[in-house]
């Protein structure tokens, strides 16, 4: 048979399922048009809110004209432009008429709020301290009680160390200090430029001081609050904490200018998930609120607990913010408390008075912003600042992942029962097919012949298996009917045949007995050899169709195979002494069940044809192995191989190869050992041997 | 007086073919196509043997049932049967018809003739019991070769001319074994295979048994033949 080609029919629809993960792609490919509306919807709204800010702040020129005349280099912790002057008397009503509270700017230990009005900056203070500890003068050291540190550096760059220290309520005093704090330098001289006021609570005290700005010279500043207080009669500083984070380390913050009623402004239409900027015409940042995204914009799977429910959830959620490009974690971007300047080209744009946005990758470029930017005019019509709104693409990334889950979920769910049906449908199919294929197969026996007809199964299905099944039910069906009718042949034959030989027999045998010449007579002999031929070639083609018959109506019963065999040879070898018999027997006694009449039929046929293909005078071989389900008989003679191909035809009805044709050789003789061989329950084959001596007749016949 | 002898055979060419033949033996022949002619003219007219085909014009066991009815008016009639078919000896001794004798077409008209000669002897010799002379005793069996008889422990054991001539053919050597070829010439029958003789051998083995179940004298030699047990 040639190769066969093409892969089973389950493969085939599965391959045709694949077709269907065009669904997810067509998906993607809409949720990304989805996405580019969405943040353009989004700009477009932005932009809408940032000139809604813009007009909102319209001719307050004030806001912006609080500046310092030299802010250039100077940014301190965040520090509020301050509209009045501010006596320091450790009193907070100035602050609080430009909305500064203490509370606003907390530190670990202490709060504070810085201002900033003619060149000088103001802070104000406020410590938790239950245990007072105040300057003793008699000390030259310094570091026996509570006092505020200021570090900065100076025009010089040269980092300086400032103490604040007192005697009780009132007037501080300053100390420039050595790098250990425990001396003052300068030959312990006060500095009378920076100045403070000090009044203390129960549990706490407040502190209001001054410094120029000038003497700052890099917008860097740190603040800390030392605590002192007596431990077995010595006084000590115990706690110290700053708005640095370690006191060993970087003690400098970058101060940032901010307008505090623009602040206030902000804070009042702040939105959760933007960030607004406004800036100055310098593009200095005065001031800012919101975030760029929710603090937990959604929950992420990571905080979710695993359980079997949601990992599914989980894995999905994964798969699709990572094809989308949703950040996990934290966006990295401008700090606004850090940031004192901007200079995006959308700024420049705004400046040039012109309301524009833009999309800008984060600092850590792992998520997008949109940008919008508007000008903000004075009343002549002056660009005096610039609204920035900017706002992650989370929200719409949010969006579009939830979007994708769901579609990627029903898609793989679909896809599955799809998939999972299909393979049923195949299964059953395929099943269906090789149901039917069984059946057609044990219809038809090794040698072609019909069995009875077993289709029974799919013969009312509507569909074309059931067209099938029906059209090889039909078939079946006529070839049963053929068969029959070949069947019948032979015995037909003889019926019809035999009833003209007899009158010719007949005729004959009256001719004879008139006066004949000699060459009547020969002619009248040849008649009655032509008549004899045919007569023997229709009785031996009839009692091979009927041989099954034949062998239904004869009895069972048990005889010695070995022992039969044995006094089957002893006479043929005394018949037929041409060629020597070699028998084998590995039992002396093979009790079996069958008809001995036929099986002795068996043997003369096998016999004949290994005769009929032997050698002259070569031996021949007869084998009977015996196990103890089975016994194998073999008749091998030296002569030539059987063409392998012939095989399969060899015990088939009127095949013959016989090379010379012997008048009486019909080709049945092979054919009637595979049907006693059967009816037995047992099989014939032949084969080569394999060193190439002749051919083996082999029949296995079961045993008991 | 001249033997009468009924032939009923469909195919005419046959029938006057058989007619001939036996008329050469100076036998008087009755010939029929079909059964009611045959029965109607057999009943005029008693012949002293019948020759009988089994397919009779469209009656498939024609020849069965004409062969009852004749033996229901005369059993002693004897009858011989033309066959077709060697599995038809089969049914010929599994009826149990009381047909003396049966030919397997075809047949040769000459061995036919000789047949229904050696059949009316026969039929003279069972008729006169005086004449039957001896029979031959072997252990339980004795058979008697003129009478064509042979009985098993005193019981006669009905036997077809063929297989009564098998059995004496074993009988002429017993305990010695019988080629199948020898066997087959004993026959008289133009046309005889191995496989014939084993059915004939089974049929005779079964009426044996029917009288005692235990007979086991005709024993097969595989290869070669059948011998005589004593």
């Amino acid at each position: 048979m040639s190769k066969l080609r093409g892969p089973r029919l389950s493969t085939k629809l599965i391959l045709l399922g694949l077709v269907l993960l065009v669904i997810p792609y067509l998906g993607t490919q809409t949720l990304r048009a989805m996405k580019n509306f969405l943040v353009g919807g989004q700009q477009q709204a932005q932009l809408m809110t940032a000139q809604g800010i813009a007009t909102l702040l319209y001719g307050r020129d004030e806001l912006f004209n609080d500046t310092p005349p030299t802010l250039e280099g100077y940014a301190t912790l965040p520090i509020y432009p301050l509209q009045s002057d501010i006596r320091l008397d450790a009193d907070d009503d100035e602050w609080s008429t430009h909305g500064l509270t203490l509370k606003s700017e907390p530190y670990s230990n202490f709060h504070l709020v810085l201002g900033e009005r003619d060149g000088n900056l103001y802070g104000l203070l406020e410590a938790n301290d239950s245990t007072s500890v105040n300057r003793d003068p008699s000390y030259n050291r310094l570091n026996h009680a509570d006092h505020v540190r200021l570090y900065f550096r100076d025009r010089e760059g040269v980092e300086q160390r400032a103490q604040i220290v007192w005697e009780g309520n009132g007037k501080t005093t300053t100390y420039f200090m050595d790098n250990q704090w425990v001396n003052a330098t300068d030959r312990g001289l006060p500095d009378y430029r920076i100045q403070g006021f000090i009044r203390r609570g129960d549990n706490d005290y407040r502190l209001e001081f001054r410094i120029p700005l000038n003497m700052i010279s890099d917008g860097h500043l740190g603040v800390a609050v030392a605590d002192a207080w007596e431990v077995e009669g010595r006084k000590e500083i115990n706690t110290l904490s700053g708005t640095f984070d370690t006191i060993d380390g970087n003690p400098y913050s970058p101060m940032v200018l901010r307008s505090a009623q623009l602040q206030t402004i902000l804070d009042s239409i702040a939105q959760t998930s933007s960030r607004i900027w406004i800036l100055d015409s310098e593009l200095r940042v005065r001031a800012n609120s919101g975030e760029l995204a929710d603090d937990n914009p959604y929950m992420t799977t990571d905080d979710l607990p695993i359980s079997a429910g949601n990992l599914w959830d989980s894995i999905i959620s994964r798969a699709t913010d990572r094809l989308i490009g949703i950040p996990r974690g934290d966006i990295e971007d401008y700090d606004p408390s850090l940031t004192s300047s901007r200079s995006d080209n959308i700024l420049v744009d705004a400046l040039d008075n012109r309301a524009t946005t833009h999309n800008r990758d984060s600092l850590d470029e792992k998520t997008r912003i949109i940008s919008a930017a508007s000008p903000i005019r004075s009343e002549d019509n002056q660009v005096i600042g610039v609204v920035l709104l900017e706002q992650s693409t989370h929200q719409v990334l949010q969006q579009q992942s939830k979007s994708l889950e769901r579609v990627t979920e029903r898609t793989l769910l679909s896809l599955i029962a799809i998939v999972v049906a299909m393979l049923l449908f195949a299964a059953r199919l395929a099943w269906r097919i090789r149901r039917l294929g069984r059946e057609t197969n044990t219809s038809i026996d090794d040698y072609g012949r019909l069995q009875g007809i077993s289709i029974s199964k799919d013969l009312r299905a509507g569909d074309e298996i059931g067209d099938l099944a029906r059209n090889i039910n039909l078939a079946l069906e006529k070839l049963n009917q053929h068969q029959g009718f070949l069947a019948n042949i032979p015995r037909t034959l003889r019926h019809e045949i035999n009833n003209p030989l007899n009158t010719i027999s007949t005729s004959l045998d009256n001719l004879e007995r008139e006066q004949l010449t000699d060459k009547d007579s020969t002619y009248l002999d040849s008649a009655r050899r032509g008549l004899m031929r045919i007569s023997v070639l229709i009785g031996k083609l009839a009692d091979a169709a009927n041989l099954e018959e034949a062998l239904n109506a004869e009895d069972i019963f048990e005889f010695d195979l070995a022992a039969m065999l044995s006094a089957y040879v002893e006479n043929q070898q005394k018949l037929s002494p041409d060629h020597k018999l070699l028998l084998n027997m590995d039992s002396d006694s093979v009790p079996f069940q069958g008809s001995d009449m036929h099986i002795e039929q068996l043997l003369d046929k096998l016999l004949d044809n290994a005769r009929d293909f032997s050698e002259k005078d070569a031996p021949i071989t007869i084998n009977l192995f015996v196990n103890r389900e089975l016994c194998e008989l073999q008749v091998i003679n030296q002569g030539p191989a059987i063409d392998e191909k012939q095989i399969p035809n060899l015990f088939q009805m009127m095949h013959s190869k016989r090379r010379d044709k012997t008048p009486g050789h019909f080709g049945l003789g092979l054919y009637v050992a595979r049907v006693i061989a059967e009816h037995h329950g047992g099989s014939i084959k032949a084969f080569n041997l394999e060193d190439g001596s002749g051919p083996c007749f082999s029949v296995r016949l079961p045993l008991g | 007086m001249s033997y009468s002898i009924a032939i009923v055979e469909d195919d005419a060419d046959q029938r006057r073919n058989y007619c001939a033949a036996i008329e050469n033996k100076g036998f008087e022949t009755t010939a029929y196509a079909n059964r009611s002619d045959a029965l109607k003219g057999i009943q005029e007219r008693q012949p002293d043997l019948a020759v009988l085909d089994i397919i009779l014009e469209s009656e498939v066991d024609g020849g069965f049932m004409l062969c009852r009815d004749l033996l229901a008016q005369n059993p002693d009639l004897p009858i011989i049967f033309l066959t077709e078919r060697v599995d038809e000896i089969d049914k010929i001794s599994g009826l149990r018809l009381g047909a003396w004798d049966y030919q397997p077409k075809p047949i040769s008209a000459t061995f036919l003739a000789e047949r229904v000669a050696s059949l009316l002897r026969l039929k003279e010799v069972r008729s006169a019991p005086e004449s039957q002379g001896s029979a031959k005793n072997l252990g339980d069996l004795s058979i008697n070769e003129s009478s064509m008889q042979a009985a098993w422990r005193g019981e006669r054991v009905d036997l077809t001319l063929t297989e009564f001539r098998l059995l004496a053919h074993l009988l002429r050597v017993p305990g010695e074994a019988v080629t199948y070829d020898s066997l087959m010439k004993s026959t008289i029958q133009s046309y005889v295979t191995s496989n014939t003789i084993n059915t004939h051998m089974r049929n005779i083995r079964k009426k044996f048994r029917q009288l005692d179940d235990q007979f086991d004298c005709i024993k097969n030699e595989y290869g070669f033949g059948y011998r005589w047990a004593k």
